[in-house]
């Protein structure tokens, strides 16, 4: 799927949540996972995961969360 | 003295638990403490000196468990899950620590730098931490399941966002090798702490931290970690260790490469190469690899996602932390047949809550004593053992795990189970203080790595001393690596000799074993692609930017020397004479048996011990201590700023 021009690619993520330790700072200035936008999610308690934006995303300004991900899980189109 | 800006680096409080009263408190973190021992591997050794009581009894209520986070863990820096668990260990009576990932993190945002644990409850409980909320639970339910299962009830219970210590059944029964997995995933495997948990009727800890971290610099920390996260994706090596993880070293493990063969085969009796066709890469990305996973902020997935296909454990899934500890080992040792059946060893392993090195160690063990005929049938309660028989081999794991018959003395680890058995079975056992160590192999290469074993403050496990000689490598890269680590040029002239072709392993090591303690304390990962992009200077230059409090590299590097040599005074106050230079010595096979590699055609001979020696007086020598005891010197300990355990130990090793 594609948000505001960013694909999504779930078999790509690692779980490493770099995108959202990013976001968290970026939006509350902490660093933390439970405090970000953007959600990483374990799909059935595997280590398979699920990416998801909130409806806050629609008003973000940078996405730095794109900008954050080494693992193509986020790219922009 | 200014105190520590709480939340900026440092989480900024201590909480400590008390379970034989029930109660909890928290005490903020004081600067001098924090300055002086930077973080998770400094606390540890310093809350672990001073909180357990001289002569404590492992499993006794007094015994404290203590968990530290590093200074970054849980900021913004690459690859920093790192978390440290600590305790006097049950398998050696001297300083236990294994250092894992991801609980750190938690804890930090839930606003502690460490969680120091005590006493022991009357019925089994389990500990929830929410930010300030603290609270013993009732654990009657979940004591007796294994960790998936566990994990899964208290995630149930709480919420998937909780991080989840928790232990198995081997912790329960007190398994002398029981760990502790976070998330049913990061390990904290050795010197049995999951034996200590046990004892103290915890069954986990699950924490949960909204808090979150800042930086005192915010702009110098988003401009340093930039740079560094820009080094790392463009590392040469990214791609494979993201495809291969560890298992990367594949013809370091199996001596497909001249002078390294470091995955010996049954019981370290056997030649390396005979499991290359067995455990190779193109099995484990074919049939064995689901996906890639990461650590908090990192680069480098080489973490994974098990999805078996086909064979007898067709679609086993279960995440692992590490791609040659999941299959090359303990199927190397253990002689096992498929990739598969090292993989189901590993899955088992974690599910009971046993460390996979020493557990698979005291199995090989008994196969070679029963092969041997030291120990019969009737010893193996019935067994027949045979090496590769994964039948048997799972239900060896189980009497360990549950203490049942030949169970519960292999449940001591190699060198206790030895003095047990007797008969001369020491010979065969294959340990350093007591710990197992089922791989890096002495005789084929004697690097950091494997010296490391023998200095090693927890016995059985070199990766304290982790530097970049597993295989040989060109002088100029080892000076690079010097460099890169911040050693004085003095240091580096001694390591790397302008006469001399190679380096002097000892030095080196002594060096390397400071560094890595040093950046350890940070949360800083060792593994090659993140330490050596790190370096010493960006890591005092981030723990500036975060804490906000200056700290020059080489004070740094100073206070991982400080560290290593506080960790070494517990072992002096606990063990007394055994803690010396004679306690600094490879298993017994190292020196009595060759062994063959047919990778290289090669019989290497057993180790000299006078060579063994003279490493050790150069290692001693470079750490400034006590060449003949190998111990550190009053001088040394007071140059360190550790006057008062100078004065402490001159009562015990006068």
């Amino acid at each position: 799927m594609a948000f505001r021009g960013v694909k999504i690619d779930n078999e790509n993520c690692t779980g490493c949540l770099h995108c959202q330790v990013r976001c968290s700072f970026h939006h509350t200035g902490r660093f933390n996972p439970l405090r970000s936008r953007i959600k990483i999610r374990r799909i059935d308690r595997k280590e398979r995961f699920r990416i998801s934006f909130s409806p806050e995303c629609a008003e973000c300004e940078v996405l730095t969360c794109v900008d954050a991900c080494f693992y193509d899980a986020l790219k922009g189109v | 003295m200014k105190g520590i800006n709480p939340g900026l680096g440092y989480a900024g409080q201590i909480l400590y638990v008390d379970l034989t009263k029930g109660s909890t408190r928290r005490k903020p973190l004081e600067k001098d403490f924090a300055t002086t021992y930077i973080g998770m591997t400094g606390f540890n050794a310093k809350l672990i000196y001073d909180l357990v009581e001289t002569g404590t009894k492992p499993l006794s209520q007094e015994n404290v468990l203590v968990f530290s986070a590093g200074v970054l863990s849980g900021t913004g820096a690459p690859s920093t899950p790192k978390t440290e668990a600590s305790a006097k260990s049950p398998a050696t009576g001297l300083y236990g620590s294994s250092v894992g990932g991801m609980l750190g993190p938690m804890l930090k945002w839930a606003g502690y730098d460490s969680l120091v644990i005590r006493g022991r409850a009357e019925r089994p409980v389990y500990l929830e931490v929410f930010d300030d909320e603290v609270n013993i639970r009732e654990a009657g339910h979940l004591w007796g399941r294994h960790i998936v299962d566990a994990t899964n009830a208290l995630w149930d219970e709480l919420g998937d966002d909780y991080y989840v210590a928790c232990i198995g059944p081997a912790g329960e029964n007190l398994v002398k090798f029981a760990n502790i997995l976070v998330n049913r995933m990061f390990h904290f495997s050795r010197t049995g702490l999951g034996a200590v948990m046990g004892s103290k009727n915890l069954k986990a800890v699950a924490v949960k931290g909204t808090k979150g971290l800042g930086v005192a610099d915010p702009e110098k920390f988003m401009e340093l970690t930039s740079k560094l996260f820009d080094k790392i994706v463009k590392h040469t090596g990214r791609e494979v260790w993201n495809s291969l993880g560890t298992l990367i070293s594949y013809d370091m493990w199996f001596g497909m490469k001249p002078g390294v063969g470091h995955a010996p085969r049954k019981n370290s009796q056997e030649d390396p190469s005979l499991g290359a066709k067995i455990f190779d890469p193109e099995t484990y990305l074919k049939r064995i690899k689901g996906g890639s996973l990461a650590c908090l902020n990192c680069p480098i997935s080489e973490k994974v996602w098990v999805e078996v296909k086909g064979g007898r454990y067709d679609n086993l899934a279960f995440p692992a932390s590490d791609s040659a500890g999941l299959s090359v080992i303990h199927g190397q040792q253990l002689a096992l047949e498929s990739f598969d059946d090292s993989v189901k060893f590993f899955e088992l392993c974690n599910r009971y809550g046993v460390d996979v090195f020493s557990c698979s160690a005291t199995i090989a063990f008994a196969i070679e004593l029963y092969k041997r005929g030291i120990i019969d049938k009737v010893d193996a309660d019935g067994l027949e053992l045979e090496w590769g028989d994964m039948e048997t081999i799972q239900k060896l794991l189980e009497k360990i795990v549950l203490r049942e018959g030949i169970g519960g003395v292999l449940a001591e680890d190699v060198g206790a189970a030895s003095k047990i058995i007797g008969k001369g079975s020491e010979r065969y056992a294959i340990h350093v203080k007591g710990i197992a160590i089922p791989y890096f192999e002495p005789r084929v290469r004697l690097c950091t790595d494997v010296f490391g074993a023998v200095t090693s403050i927890i016995g059985g496990h070199g990766n304290r001393a982790m530097s970049l000689d597993l295989m040989p490598r060109e002088r100029e890269s080892i000076i690079r690596f010097c460099e890169m680590a911040g050693f004085p040029e003095d240091a580096i002239d001694r390591i790397c000799p302008p006469t001399s072709l190679g380096e002097s392993v000892p030095r080196l090591t002594k060096w390397v074993e400071d560094f890595n303690t040093a950046i350890w304390s940070l949360g800083v990962c060792t593994r090659p692609p993140i330490a050596r992009v790190y370096g010493l200077e960006v890591c005092s230059d981030l723990y500036s930017a975060a804490t906000g409090i200056e700290m020059s590299p080489s004070e740094l590097l100073r206070a991982g020397e400080r560290i290593w040599n506080l960790q070494k005074a517990f072992n002096m106050r606990e063990a007394g004479g055994e803690a010396t230079r004679k306690n600094d010595v490879f298993a017994e096979r190292m020196y009595r048996d060759s062994i063959y590699v047919s990778g290289h055609d090669k019989d290497y001979e057993p180790l000299e011990p006078h060579l063994i020696e003279k490493m050790l007086d150069e290692y001693y020598e470079e750490r400034g201590w006590d060449v003949e005891r190998g111990i550190p010197t009053k001088q040394k300990l007071v140059e360190l700023g550790l006057r008062s355990v100078a004065e402490e130990l001159e009562k015990v090793l006068p």
